[in-house]
């Protein structure tokens, strides 16, 4: 029940957001010509929360980077809101954030999250601070905004990460593994807490995993992809954020897609 | 919390200690051989012999020790802002680390002693020549380290970078600078050390002044205390040098 709802309300949602169209990938290793992913096409609505899986090395950073436009692929396009990548400014569109948090450890909390806004224009820092600290609210860092890296644990440089990437107002977060170095308990919290984030921010997220619960509990839709080259084998609609919560990790029509999925893989 | 300040403070004292133990084992046993041996003081001078040197001619110490601490001092700023520079080029410039990094290479086997003579030759028996062999030892383990540092950027925050579409200026001063600043310290504090051993070898080959002279010209003429004071001295240098960096380093590398 719960699932066909999830369905009509994507589905719901005006024009495609991101296409991936025919994307394939090659790079040079001592010479030969290695295929990272191939023929990929994803499309993607606006608000939506897309999950990528598959087993490491199969590609799915590369096509993050793709997505992004810091790498360029070797054939195919990606159309941002019916824009070809690479005719657009990049940073008002994507945040990106990654498995290590990737913090400077010269940097305050605070100025950690405001760099990518110093990178832009040093000009429009003062419009963005009020918004940093917003976002450092949401995320349970109040009273951090000060201290620097080492002194935050491993859930908490996550938070600050998540942050710097939402600083910019991006209209697509993209998210490489983001969790995959924190212990069980921290990641699930995460979890929840940044289902809610997400929707508060107004933003789609493309988010690379190799968990499959992680997937299905944060996602609207699960795209698992082939070792490499990779492609994408199969997709599923999967749990709406709406409704997660704690218990739904132990439902049984959770475990059951988890289990397909799996075999998928 | 007030039992670890203890235990610390604890920690310390005891180093203090073992130290000042040992080094009264080590002096009294050192004046007690010389003095009850048959071992001729112009051999080996006991350390009263070679207090006596610091106190009746101390000025005559610290004024040679000066002259070495500013060429040491110049050379060092002259080859670590080189070293720094020329790091950077090659950050930027690959076709530039291509062509002068194997030169650098090269000229690093080469051993300091074996171009001192040259260098005396060339800027003369005055104050140039040990800066220029200063500058020129101190030159290597800061462009070394410095490249190192700037490449050891991780790829991550490189792509965030790239994701932001920052400049390479600003890829440069935020990033690769401040991620390879520890490693450019343990260059300046190799080279701030290095310094003062140029400074002393150029003294050697041709000096009217500074503390390698002084070691020279005693030894001429069997002063064996007045060297074995001048000996210290140089290795005071050589801790000031490193210490003043350290020192540095702990403002600068906060984070560490």
């Amino acid at each position: 029940m719960l699932l066909t709802e999830s369905r009509r309300k994507t589905s719901a949602v005006s024009a495609p957001f991101l296409e991936v169209k025919n994307v394939s990938h090659a790079y040079s290793l001592k010479g030969s010509s290695i295929e990272a992913v191939e023929d990929i096409s994803i499309g993607m609505r606006k608000g939506e929360v897309l999950s990528i899986v598959g087993a490491s090395g199969c590609g799915k950073s590369t096509l993050l980077k793709i997505i992004s436009g810091i790498t360029e692929p070797t054939k195919g396009e990606i159309l941002f809101e019916g824009i070809p990548q690479g005719q657009r400014r990049r940073i008002q569109d994507v945040g990106f954030a990654f498995q290590k948090a990737s913090l400077f450890p010269w940097r305050t909390v605070l100025q950690n999250i405001l760099l990518p806004v110093e990178i832009k224009s040093k000009k429009t820092l003062k419009h963005y601070i009020g918004y940093a600290h917003e976002l450092i609210e949401i995320l349970g860092l109040s009273g951090f905004e000060g201290s620097y890296p080492r002194e935050l644990s491993g859930g908490m440089l996550q938070r600050a990460s998540l942050a710097r990437a939402l600083v910019v107002r991006p209209k697509l977060l993209l998210l490489d593994e983001p969790f995959s170095a924190l212990d069980e308990i921290t990641r699930e919290s995460l979890w929840i807490d940044f289902n809610s984030i997400w929707k508060d921010c107004e933003v789609s997220v493309v988010l690379v995993t190799h968990s499959i619960r992680e997937a299905v509990f944060l996602s609207d839709r699960v795209c698992v992809m082939s070792p490499r080259p990779g492609r994408i084998m199969k997709e599923f609609h999967a749990f709406p954020f709406l409704e997660a919560h704690r218990d739904t990790l132990f439902r049984k029509d959770f475990l059951e897609l988890c289990k397909e999925i799996r075999s998928h893989l | 919390m007030n039992m670890k300040r203890n235990h610390v403070a604890d920690d310390r004292i005891a180093k203090l200690l073992a130290f000042v133990v040992m080094s009264a084992v080590f002096f009294i046993t050192w004046e007690s051989i010389v003095r009850f041996s048959s071992i001729s003081f112009l051999i080996v001078p006991p350390p009263s012999a070679v207090l006596r040197v610091f106190m009746t001619r101390g000025d005559y110490l610290f004024n040679n020790a000066a002259q070495t601490v500013i060429e040491a001092a110049f050379g060092f700023l002259i080859g670590a802002s080189a070293g720094i520079l020329l790091a950077t080029l090659f950050i930027f410039s690959k076709i530039v680390e291509d062509a002068l990094y194997p030169y650098a290479i090269a000229l690093k086997a080469v051993p300091l002693v074996a171009i001192a003579p040259i260098v005396v030759t060339w800027f003369g028996t005055g104050i140039l020549s040990k800066i220029v062999l200063a500058a020129i030892i101190s030159f290597f383990p800061v462009l070394v380290n410095t490249v190192e540092g700037l490449k050891s950027t991780e790829p991550e925050p490189i792509a965030l970078f790239e994701s932001w579409s920052a400049s390479s200026w600003q890829v440069f001063t935020k990033l690769r600078l401040p991620y390879a600043l520890p490693s450019i310290f343990s260059g300046l504090k190799i080279a701030s050390s290095f310094a003062v051993i140029g400074a002393v070898v150029a003294e050697f080959i041709g000096a009217q002044a500074g503390i390698g002279h002084v070691i020279k010209s005693s030894t001429y003429f069997l002063s064996t205390d007045v060297t074995f004071a001048a000996i210290i001295v140089s290795a005071l240098i050589g801790i000031a040098f490193f210490a003043v960096v350290s020192i540095i380093e702990r403002k600068v590398v906060f984070w560490r």
